[in-house]
């Protein structure tokens, strides 16, 4: 089994892309050293890393990093729980599901980042605005996805549970829950990949806190190096959210079917 | 072959079996099969959806602490007739009744054995959590579930498994593990369908007898769907042979065979193999 765990993250870090990234910037680098290079929107490998340490160092990405996934963490809170919790009554109750399809087809083609105007209005700039925008991102593809995976939940075990009796409390906890875990995580990758993307675009496009605001700090300094540098910290954040989430599903997954 | 038929069966479709006078039923333990208050009562049944009706006129009365099987070509309401038992369908017209209440909805009372095992079983647990699932539903102290739940693990031979999975287990090992789990409902009346259809024929002979053992020390009443003929013989006090387009009682026919049944003795008795003929006729003579 130990073995099979160590694979399993073998399979998760591919040595192969990273060699290709590697090599790419190593090509990059080499031809800009043998040039004069000045550029307002490019800098080499070697200045971006220069930029990243002292960022680092200073303890700006960290803080910025930490905004930016305060906000995201807690939009997914809000939104996957209240979307969550929708969806599995929607999928449950016929009726519920028949309520929600308008506003469901209304709002959910809604582009979330076009709340941001309302939201800065009725919340000003900062985390809540932020992370209720998050919020609205999420909340309708984690009812959409809720609701599919009960629906599509063998109806034997809900016909078990009529011959137990059991009620709507216990059916949720030991059978409806526990049968869709697997798809709830897909969700919850999902919604991560959404927060993530929400909670940069709102940076830049206002709010004054986290990587995105940062970044675009440095853009309208004309200042590359630190520019990219923050580029990489979010590919590099969006890359171990990401990370985290598969593995806890492999593990979950694992559970599942011992 | 009629005149044979007359005296243990009755086949007019809404008829009551008439008073037996010789190979009058016997329970597990050979005193007759007790004329009290029906267990399971249907009284003119039918189902319909729109212009398709499933069953017409079905009426049959089932006595309890018997083995009960129903037989019939596909498309007869077989299961039809359970899933009014169990509570999950409402008949269009007529009455089903269940110890002389009428069924409303799933009971406790009433366990399902259901034909798709590994469907049926919660592939997260345990055999003894799935077991436990009954308990838990019956609110069940938790301190009195232990024993309750290894009672049923050794009932059906599977004490020795309780920490594994159902995927680890065979599907005949899987099959016990709902049994024991509906038997931990503490039923009045055991529901099963085609519960050994999908098992090889060795595993299906085993839990048959196992089935005859358990009825006989739990006094459960059973009402046992199948399409094996034999199968029906062998497992019944009674048989409850159904006519497709629509579903109709066919033939109600006591099965005289004495208890405990033998897999060889039984199979091979003259009056098991009369039964068979007469029957196979009677069942396969419709459907052409």
């Amino acid at each position: 089994m130990p073995a099979d765990r160590n694979g399993r993250l073998w399979r998760l870090v591919d040595p192969a892309p990273i060699g290709v990234i590697a090599l790419l910037l190593l090509l990059w680098q080499l031809d800009v050293s043998g040039s004069d290079f000045v550029s307002d929107t490019l800098a080499s490998p070697g200045a971006v890393l220069l930029a990243l340490g002292r960022l680092v160092l200073d303890g700006d990405v960290l803080r910025a990093a930490a905004a930016t996934l305060t906000a995201a963490l807690l939009g997914m809170a809000v939104g996957v729980g209240l979307g969550a919790a929708l969806g599995l009554l929607s999928g449950l109750f016929p009726p519920v599901a028949a309520a929600i399809r308008g506003p469901v087809v209304l709002l959910r083609p809604l582009p979330a980042i076009a709340l941001v105007p309302f939201m800065t209005i009725a919340l000003g700039l900062g985390l809540a605005m932020e992370t209720w925008v998050i919020a609205f991102a999420v909340f309708w593809p984690a009812v959409t996805l809720t609701q599919q995976a009960v629906r599509q939940m063998d109806l034997q075990l809900l016909e078990v549970a009529d011959a137990l009796e059991l009620g709507l409390l216990a059916r949720v906890s030991k059978l409806v829950l526990p049968a869709i875990v697997p798809r709830l995580v897909v969700m919850l990758r999902f919604a991560a990949a959404i927060a993530l993307l929400i909670a940069v675009t709102v940076e830049l496009v206002s709010n004054p806190r986290g990587l995105g605001h940062e970044m675009m700090l440095a853009a309208e300094a004309f200042t590359p190096a630190p520019m990219l540098a923050y580029l990489v910290v979010i590919a590099l954040l969006g890359w171990a959210v990401n990370w985290v989430l598969v593995a806890s599903e492999r593990r979950v997954l694992a559970g599942m079917r011992p | 072959m009629a005149v044979m038929l007359a005296h243990q069966t009755d086949l007019l479709p809404t008829g009551e079996p008439k008073p037996a006078t010789a190979g009058k039923p016997q329970l597990a333990d050979g005193s007759p099969v007790p004329d009290t208050a029906p267990m399971i009562a249907f009284d003119r049944v039918t189902l319909s959806y729109g212009p398709l009706t499933v069953l017409s006129d079905v009426s049959f009365r089932i006595n309890p602490g018997t083995v009960n099987c129903v037989i019939g070509p596909s498309g007869c309401g077989k299961t039809t007739v359970l899933r009014l038992v169990g509570g999950f369908l409402q008949a269009t017209a007529g009455n089903v009744s269940v110890a002389g209440e009428q069924r409303l909805r799933p009971t406790r009372d009433v366990a399902v054995v259901f034909q798709d095992y590994s469907r049926a079983l919660l592939p997260w647990r345990t055999v003894y959590d799935n077991v436990s699932l009954a308990l838990e539903a019956a609110r069940t102290p938790r301190n009195e579930r232990g024993d309750l739940i290894n009672t049923m693990l050794a009932l059906v031979g599977l004490r020795d498994h309780a920490r594994k999975f159902p995927s680890q287990l065979s599907g005949g090992m899987q099959q016990r593990v709902q049994i024991a789990r509906c038997l931990a409902q503490q039923p009045k009346i055991l529901l099963m369908d085609e519960p050994f259809g999908a098992l090889d024929a060795m595993t299906r002979g085993v839990l048959q007898d196992e089935l005859l053992r358990i009825q006989q020390e739990r006094g459960v009443t059973v009402l046992f769907v199948t399409h094996d003929l034999e199968e029906a013989l062998y497992l019944g006090h009674r048989v409850i042979a159904l006519a497709p387009n629509p579903g109709r009682v066919h033939a109600l026919v006591d099965v005289p065979l004495p208890f405990p049944r033998n897999q060889l003795t039984t199979r091979e008795d003259p009056l098991f193999l009369q039964m068979r003929r007469e029957l196979f006729g009677l069942t396969h003579g419709h459907t052409v």
